[in-house]
């Protein structure tokens, strides 16, 4: 699992990988309202604009950790967007991605990292 | 700056967050959970950062009659309304509640950011009349119990519905900002925390500012600093039916200066928010003055400001979406 600074996951930086925001992204973010994913074969840099979550505060950019070709969204959370709430790491998983791009080791975490950078 | 229940909205988990110059709990178990809750039970506020003002004195009565927009000459005592106070320009000062207490005996509550404003305002027009005006800033806790099971959780001394009197030392008010039956509980600091708990011990689900938005919203109801402003007639917003232009008041003939009317829509897909620009046939007619995810409706909806008639588009985030014109309130039409 890698991490980025502005609190996405992915789980690999090759092939078919998962994104979604973490734990500490959802709280701060409070309930989740409503979910903006992009178009399945849409294409993305790392670091653009993935996606957009709306909780009752604001809107929040959810960021490509890596570039590559969007595969499946996450059509539950049109319907439920509080999973990301309830499980943001696990079945509140945002994207799934064909990784094009190449792995820009200076925005990537492992997960011990990121949360040393929590705390800091 | 801190309410006398700061202490316990963090041992119950609140996210604090500063508002009006003090940190009040933005949401404990999170906004929608809270917003559903006085919907459907019973929610409990702590609005003790608004400010509490007393006015007495024989000419309490005419001098509030002039300086709000209300009716509030030969009201009976324990009436309570909710009325504006605009400055000389026509614009609004704040949006308040006026309780009287008794002959020349009157409360006023004003929005937490605008106290210091509002009293200072109060003060130099009252030095016209026969009339006492005390700051009663902080010496009260004010909580704001609300939903349709609120009356089972008051359990006793509640009021006709816009009046309010005193139980014991408390002074209890029907009133409320979440369109929903609810009261507002006026309460010595000493016996805060012990009102408090006992109401949450009777099932009053603790709820924070996320939910007082969302559920004013809902009812389309005006918060000062986005329908409401010192540069805007009270009579472009959704508050203009407070304004009473049978009688005389400060700022009244300012007042009448149109440009503007405020506008209800429901948004086709998104949220809109607050400084939205709203679209008319591809013209800049306006903006959004707040806006928000509707709990109730499950859809955004927002209150805004615009010129002339729809249909109208909203600008979100760089994308023209539909937006439907709708009559006030947004709920309470349909099943609730």
């Amino acid at each position: 699992m890698y991490y980025t600074e502005s609190h996405e996951w992915i789980d690999a930086l090759e092939g078919m990988a998962t994104v979604g925001v973490t734990q500490f992204a959802q709280s701060e973010l409070g309930d989740i309202v409503y979910v903006e994913l992009p178009k399945v074969g849409a294409e993305v840099r790392g670091g653009e604009e993935l996606a957009v979550l709306e909780s009752t505060k604001a809107a929040a950019d959810v960021y490509a950790p890596i570039g590559g070709i969007v595969k499946e969204v996450n059509m539950r959370l049109k319907e439920d967007p509080g999973l990301i709430n309830r499980s943001p790491e696990g079945e509140g998983w945002i994207v799934k991605i064909m990784v094009t791009g190449a792995p820009d080791k200076e925005s990537l975490m492992s997960k011990k990292s990121y949360q040393e950078q929590l705390k800091g | 700056m801190r309410t006398i229940l700061y202490e316990r909205h963090v041992e119950l988990g609140a996210k604090m967050v500063p508002f009006g110059g003090f940190e009040m709990p933005l949401s404990y178990e999170g906004v929608v959970a809270e917003h559903h809750a006085v919907r459907k039970g019973c929610g409990l506020f702590d609005v003790s950062h608004m400010g509490l003002i007393e006015v007495k004195g024989q000419d309490a009565e005419p001098f509030l009659e002039f300086i709000t927009t209300g009716h509030i000459k030969g009201r009976k005592v324990g009436t309570a309304i909710y009325t504006l106070m605009c400055n000389e320009k026509g614009g609004s000062v704040d949006d308040l509640m006026v309780y009287k207490l008794g002959e020349g005996h009157f409360w006023l509550v004003v929005n937490a950011s605008n106290r210091n404003k509002d009293l200072k305002h109060i003060q130099f027009y009252a030095s016209q009349y026969s009339v006492e005006v005390r700051c009663l800033f902080d010496q009260w806790a004010i909580l704001a119990l609300q939903g349709p099971k609120s009356g089972e959780v008051l359990g006793y001394g509640a009021p006709k519905e816009h009046t309010g009197h005193f139980v014991g030392d408390l002074f209890i008010a029907a009133t409320g900002y979440t369109g929903e039956k609810g009261f507002e509980l006026y309460v010595p600091k000493e016996k805060a925390l012990e009102v408090f708990d006992m109401l949450v011990s009777r099932g009053a689900k603790p709820c924070g500012l996320g939910a007082r938005d969302t559920l004013r919203l809902e009812m389309g109801y005006a918060l000062y600093g986005h329908e409401l402003s010192e540069e805007r007639s009270p009579l472009m917003s959704v508050a203009a039916w407070a304004v009473k232009m049978d009688k005389d008041f400060l700022g009244k003939g300012a007042v009448k200066e149109l440009r503007e009317r405020p506008v209800a829509l429901v948004v086709e897909e998104g949220i809109a928010r607050e400084g939205d620009r709203l679209f008319q046939n591809n013209v800049d007619v306006g903006m959004v003055t707040s806006g928000n995810f509707s709990p109730t409706l499950k859809v955004g909806i927002a209150l805004g400001l615009v010129h002339g008639a729809g249909p109208f588009e909203v600008l979100i985030r760089g994308k023209r979406v539909k937006a439907r014109e709708v009559d006030l309130p947004f709920i309470g039409n349909e099943e609730r």
